[in-house]
């Protein structure tokens, strides 16, 4: 009797792990499955190839990793495709974490148009597998000249030299220089061209005047200053710097990514260059610490002021974006 | 080298400041944490008072108020859960812990600021701590201490044994609450200066330290006060001549005290009880001889 109980407890016992093992199988082969029909490639092809028949046609999507690149995709493509943008605006594009939702949207685009230099920390993985499986995913980073951090050289000596291991990689802060948007401009037309099968050579042309005039106004702007020299949040105003003959002194992080921590050496470093280039303002913003760069600010008697490099922030378009940052870098510089 | 940072930094004196009251703090709650076992529910309030942070960000309230709130919720939430539910203490507080965090990283994942910067409320901004923030530090530390005398003689009867504590005719829970609220007082002070997640270092490894070496309440706070307030400025030098982040720098700091101390104990008892042995060994020797 005993031994049967015995035995029934211990088929009962197999039977859960059998049950358990069967389960886990079943999952395991679900969402292998789910892995072979979200391939983004062959349900966008079949969407388009129907769309392309019939007569109302369904917009392509396109996926922009974050705003201020989603402006500029936008005023390409016009109203022949869906934008959509993945980071909202107002969050930080280094540390965003996605939705399944934003998954989605991602692995069903016709294009994913994303920064490329290791930027979206928080989408790697899944901009990873769109590569992967053959999607479509526009890296802007591949289509411009990046900017590296060589050792000591010429980014204001000290900060880069003590710190330069920070600097992994190459700058993916491309988009706050136009000049550096202009060069990729061409790539990003052919690419949008080829995803939503339109001809966008006229709104090409337009958006390049738009960019050459605000170009030109950067300049103009920066060059009114006399003196330029940068001290920012993070190191975000590389290529900015770089382009409009401006000084990158230093960043309380010394960092191409808001994901790194300031500590107290590096910070004792940059009173020191702040004092030395007597830089009259700090340009803070988004995952830097405002209570850092405040005390910072407070104790060397220099203004500590909120600029928007990384988003949007409520502006029209990418031109407004700029013009309204580059004139808050001119007022306090001034 | 050793003084010269503090001397040329305004940041690093508000840092050393500010990190030194939180050691103080600390070693007053800690120790019962310490002694009464409440690490865990230690951590959960380090923990919990997270979504009351972000949120209080968000909408531009001290962050300090928030993590009030949290704190409470918290509290409330675990004595309710092991009250009604017959569920053990470590569970309900597990419970609470894990929800309160996952809806802080919630808030935080889509916040439409950058107020509200997760990293920076698990790690702290003690590079940016300010003279305002010394004053509501100073005042945990005065409310955590006047607690600590008040409920004294309670308190040690419940670190020892919650039986002797009823049967000398305190009220376990009423001062179980109170202790817990200390804790709390602690924690949501010192978020802004160590992080809600390295919080829980100050708390445990200087106490823990001082409970090493002394017997006696005071003399255990004593011992973690002085511990920590050393960690707080062997980790601000690490992290300025190392360029490490400073929180982690002091709380590890603490930690490796603690280990250090606790060898040399081990040490020490090792030498004596073999000083004993061979001194009883003596004795029984020099006994036969005599015979």
């Amino acid at each position: 009797m005993i031994l049967i109980i015995d035995s029934v407890v211990h088929m009962r016992k197999t039977n859960n792990l059998v049950s358990a093992f069967v389960a886990l199988i079943v999952l395991a082969s679900c969402s292998s499955a789910s892995d072979s029909t979200s391939d983004p490639t062959s349900t966008n092809e079949s969407i388009i190839e129907t769309t392309s028949d019939s007569v109302v046609a369904e917009l392509p999507v396109i996926a922009v990793t974050y705003s201020v690149i989603g402006d500029i995709v936008s005023q390409l493509v016009g109203d022949r495709a869906n934008v959509k943008v993945v980071v909202p605006d107002g969050q930080d594009p280094h540390e965003f974490q996605p939705s399944a939702k934003d998954i989605e949207i991602i692995n069903n685009a016709a294009l994913v148009v994303s920064n490329g230099l290791e930027f979206e920390e928080g989408l790697e993985e899944v901009l990873e597998s769109i590569t992967d499986s053959g999607g479509n995913n526009f890296m802007v980073g591949e289509h411009i000249t990046v900017r590296k951090i060589e050792d000591g050289g010429e980014h204001g000596g000290e900060v880069a030299d003590d710190h330069g291991d920070k600097h992994v990689g190459g700058d993916p802060h491309l988009w706050l220089s136009p000049a550096t948007m202009l060069e990729m401009l061409p790539s990003l037309t052919s690419a949008l061209s080829e995803a939503t099968g339109a001809d966008l050579s006229a709104e090409a042309t337009i958006l390049t005047t738009k960019l050459q005039n605000l170009d030109q106004e950067v300049e103009l702007i920066i060059n009114n200053l006399g003196e330029c020299n940068l001290v920012s949040g993070h190191d975000e105003l590389g290529y900015f710097a770089d382009q409009y003959g401006c000084k990158v002194i230093g960043a309380i992080i010394p960092s191409f990514t808001t994901t790194s921590e300031a500590t107290a050496g590096e910070l004792a470093d940059l009173k020191k260059l702040i004092q030395q280039y007597k830089v009259p303002a700090i340009f803070t913003g988004l995952g830097t610490s405002q209570d850092v760069a405040d005390q910072l600010a407070s104790e060397l008697g220099v203004k500590a002021v909120t600029l928007s490099t990384h988003y949007l922030d409520g502006a029209a378009n990418y031109q407004e974006f700029i013009l309204k940052m580059v004139n808050q870098i001119a007022e306090a510089l001034g | 080298m050793f003084i010269e940072p503090f001397v040329d930094n305004e940041f690093l004196r508000l840092a050393l400041a500010g990190g030194v009251l939180v050691a103080l703090t600390c070693a007053v709650a800690g120790t019962f944490v310490v002694l009464r076992g409440l690490a865990f529910v230690g951590d959960a309030l380090a923990h919990g008072v997270l979504p009351g942070i972000a949120t209080a960000l968000i909408f531009g309230v001290s962050g300090i108020i928030g993590a009030a709130f949290g704190s409470l919720i918290m509290m409330a939430g675990v004595s309710l859960v092991s009250r009604r539910f017959r569920l053990s203490g470590d569970t309900a507080i597990g419970l609470l812990f894990v929800g309160m965090l996952a809806l802080g990283v919630m808030i935080t994942s889509r916040s439409r600021t950058f107020v509200g910067d997760l990293s920076r409320i698990l790690f702290g901004e003690l590079l940016g701590v300010t003279s305002r923030d010394l004053i509501s530090q100073v005042c945990a530390l005065m409310i955590v201490i006047a607690i600590a005398i008040i409920a004294r003689r309670p308190f040690l009867l419940l670190s020892v044994d919650e039986g002797l504590a009823s049967s000398s005719g305190f009220s376990v829970r009423l001062f179980h609450n109170l202790m817990l609220t200390m804790i709390a007082v602690t924690v949501v002070a010192s978020f802004q200066t160590v992080g809600t997640l390295l919080v829980l270092g100050m708390l445990i490894a200087p106490a823990a330290t001082g409970a090493l070496f002394a017997r006696r309440i005071s003399t255990m706070m004593i011992v973690a006060a002085v511990v920590g307030s050393f960690s707080t400025y062997v980790g601000l030098l690490v992290s300025y001549h190392f360029d490490l982040a400073a929180g982690a720098s002091i709380v590890l700091t603490a930690v490796f005290i603690f280990a250090v101390a606790a060898t040399y104990t081990e040490i020490i008892k090792t030498i004596k009880t073999k000083q004993s042995n061979e001194h009883e060994h003596q004795h029984s020797h020099s006994g036969a001889h005599i015979r």
